[in-house]
Parts: C-alpha cells; sequence; structure tokens
C-alpha cells in the first residue's frame, strides 16, 4: 500500500515537471507562430503586405482599417534600413525577435519628419556607426538589437476607403533592404 | 510478482497523462495573467514583450498574430455586456460612451476564435473614429444589430458567440499605469430574437 501512495506520489511530482515543460516548450513548437509564418512568407529583407482575408499564410490584417505589411531580417552581416514613405494618415512599426517578443515600436508621431527611416543595427555595427556616420543616415532613428534575426511590421491606417489606394502604395513602396557600413 | 512495472506503470501515467491533462487544460481556463479588465473590456498591455507570463506566451504561439507593439496601439476585446450575459450573434446591442484617449480606434466584431464573421462588403462591418458619428459632449453612440438603424450602425447577424473588439492605436493607455481610471464604452442588450 505504501509503495503505490509512494507510485502515485512520484506521479504527481512528474506531472508537475511535465505541465512545466510542456507550458514552457510549446511556444517552440506551435509550428503556428508568428515568427515561422513570417518565415514561410518568401524571402528576407523584402515587405509581404498582408491580405484583408484569412489565407494559406495564416497571417492576415485583422482590422481593414489597418494594413499590415511583414519584413524578416537578419543583421547579423549588415546592418538593415527600413525606409517607407507616402501620404498615409497614420503609420506605425513594430520590430519583433524570432521569439515574436517585442524589441521596437515606434508610430509617425515619434519619427523625425512624417516618413519611417529606420536602422536596425547589432552592437558592433553601432560601435562602427558613431565613429563615421554616414550622411544618410543622420535623420534615421537607430536600433540597436541584441538578437540578429527577427522581422518588422509596418501599418498604414486607413480609416476611409478613399485612403486605400495611398495605404497599400505606402507599403508596396516600403524598403527593408541591408546596406553597407563603409570603412573609415 | 508484476508488482514494480506496476508501480512504474502508475507513475509514468499519473506524470505524462496528469502533466499534459493539467497543461492543456490551463491553457483552455486561462488566456494568461497580466489582463486588465475595464468593465467588461479586457485587454493584455504586455502580451506582445518577453514579460508576457509563460500561459500568455503558449496562447500568443498558438495564435500566430502579429501583435501590436507598445508605441502602435492597444487591443481591448469585450465577450459580455454590462450585465455579464455573453455575446450573441442573434442579438441586438448598444455601445455606448467614449473611448480612452487615442489618436485613431476601430471598432469591429469577431467569432469565437478571433476570426472576422463572413459577411457582404455592402454591410458596415467596422466603424473607425473617423467615420463615427458624436454627440455634442464627445460621446457615441453605437447600434450593433442584424437590421440597417439611422446613426452609427454595425451588422451584427452570425449564429454563435461573438466578442467585440476596439483597438486604440497611439494611446498613451498602452503605457499607462493608470488603467483603472480610463472611461470605457458600455454595451447593453436590447433585445434578442429568437432563433
Amino acid at each position: 500500500m505504501r509503495s503505490v501512495l509512494l507510485a502515485i506520489a512520484i506521479g504527481l511530482v512528474g506531472a508537475a515537471i511535465v505541465h512545466i515543460v510542456v507550458i514552457l516548450a510549446l511556444p517552440k513548437w506551435t509550428g503556428k507562430d508568428a515568427w515561422t509564418r513570417v518565415e514561410a512568407m518568401g524571402a528576407p529583407h523584402r515587405f509581404f503586405p498582408l491580405a484583408n482575408e484569412p489565407n494559406p499564410t495564416g497571417l492576415f490584417n485583422d482590422d481593414p482599417h489597418i494594413r499590415t505589411a511583414v519584413c524578416r531580417f537578419d543583421i547579423s552581416a549588415a546592418p538593415v534600413r527600413i525606409v517607407a514613405s507616402g501620404d498615409v494618415a497614420m503609420w506605425t512599426l513594430s520590430a519583433y525577435d524570432a521569439s515574436s517578443n517585442e524589441t521596437y515600436s515606434m508610430n509617425d508621431r515619434s519619427s523625425i519628419g512624417t516618413d519611417v527611416d529606420i536602422a536596425f543595427v547589432t552592437p558592433t555595427q553601432m560601435l562602427q556607426l558613431r565613429r563615421v556616420m554616414p550622411a544618410a543616415l543622420e535623420r534615421a532613428v537607430l536600433v540597436e538589437l541584441t538578437r540578429p534575426e527577427g522581422y518588422v511590421a509596418l501599418r498604414a491606417i486607413a480609416p476611409l476607403p478613399s485612403h486605400e489606394p495611398a495605404a497599400r502604395a505606402f507599403l508596396a513602396g516600403a524598403l527593408c533592404a541591408p546596406f553597407r557600413i563603409e570603412p573609415a | 510478482m508484476f508488482r514494480l512495472p506496476v508501480l512504474v506503470l502508475l507513475t509514468l501515467v499519473i506524470a505524462f497523462g496528469g502533466g499534459a491533462w493539467s497543461a492543456s487544460w490551463m491553457l483552455k481556463a486561462t488566456s494568461g495573467f497580466g489582463a486588465i479588465d475595464l468593465g467588461t473590456w479586457s485587454a493584455y498591455p504586455d502580451l506582445q514583450t518577453s514579460k508576457a507570463d509563460p500561459f500568455a506566451k503558449a496562447h500568443r504561439a498558438g495564435d500566430g498574430r502579429i501583435l501590436l507593439g507598445r508605441a502602435e496601439g492597444l487591443v481591448f476585446t469585450a465577450e459580455a455586456d454590462e450585465t455579464g450575459a455573453a455575446l450573441s450573434g442573434k442579438c441586438a446591442y448598444e455601445i455606448s460612451g467614449t473611448t480612452p484617449p487615442a489618436r485613431f480606434w476601430t471598432l469591429r466584431i469577431a467569432d469565437a476564435a478571433d476570426a472576422p464573421l463572413a459577411a457582404e462588403a455592402r454591410f458596415p462591418v467596422t466603424l473607425n473614429s473617423w467615420t463615427t458619428l458624436r454627440r455634442i459632449d464627445g460621446a457615441f453612440s453605437i447600434r450593433v444589430n442584424a437590421t440597417p438603424e439611422p446613426g452609427n450602425w454595425i451588422r451584427l447577424d452570425a449564429s454563435g458567440p461573438v466578442r467585440f473588439i476596439l483597438t486604440l492605436i497611439d494611446t498613451p493607455a498602452a503605457s499607462s499605469s493608470r488603467m483603472v481610471d480610463l472611461d470605457m464604452p458600455s454595451i447593453s442588450l436590447i433585445g434578442c430574437r429568437d432563433a
């Protein structure tokens, strides 16, 4: 009898461990988390505008007024610059790491000017840039990321149907391209 | 003779069966901690960050959405009216009051799985802060109904439970610690059709 109780007790301790392991491991194994879906959309370093309707990629605009485009990037070799401009009512932007944790977010009110101009750099690249700041980057927002892989979501807001073409053009023209740091 | 193998088997069944069952039960029972409840509306301001708890992160990975960042906005969801009754696609509601300060907001309706409701393009299924008519004091009143109504109207004609989703864009509420002071619109039931 005592050994049965002991077996149940050990089983319950094991159940607690399995519970914790399952909960902690689940984000890596669902196969449908945001990072996996962004990765499946296609090549890195280009923006993919999302459709308004649910589709096989699993990613779509939840809100018809808020159009999103995503770009996956890897800054380990070279920094990446996000540039977009156009006549939209509002835009917002968020960067996430490969675990889909937010690393940076901003909107048009917190940018310099009205256009999107952001460079994602590693700490090493930031040191290089500090030494010689290229003239082209003077107005860009420099964001240091500790993890080189991630994705950025750029959203254009179209409050009225007449804003739709501008929002679409804004996202279609958005660039998410690596650039070279000229050696000093 | 078979005592030891049976005991080992019992231990393993309890460990793996109990662990898997309790994990799936916890994920069904809770959508994570850290929710901010304002009346019937709730939001998860930290859901997209690394500060989210493990249950919220498991849900986040299962949903696979690209969430709004802190500087982008905050999403409030309501699943019940002000009396606590679950929102039904067969009922008519009035959403009235004001939203917390935000540069832009949208109101839309989703089904219980957070998917948008299927609707014909000629019906209004969403309103936003630009298209909503207001009274002189800035408050609004939105009718959610299957039959058209004058003023602000969103069509709702679904068979199952629904949820109302209020998205605030560029709002100080997302970074405010004084969430309890925010005014959210109230949801009152007008009536239900017979199924």
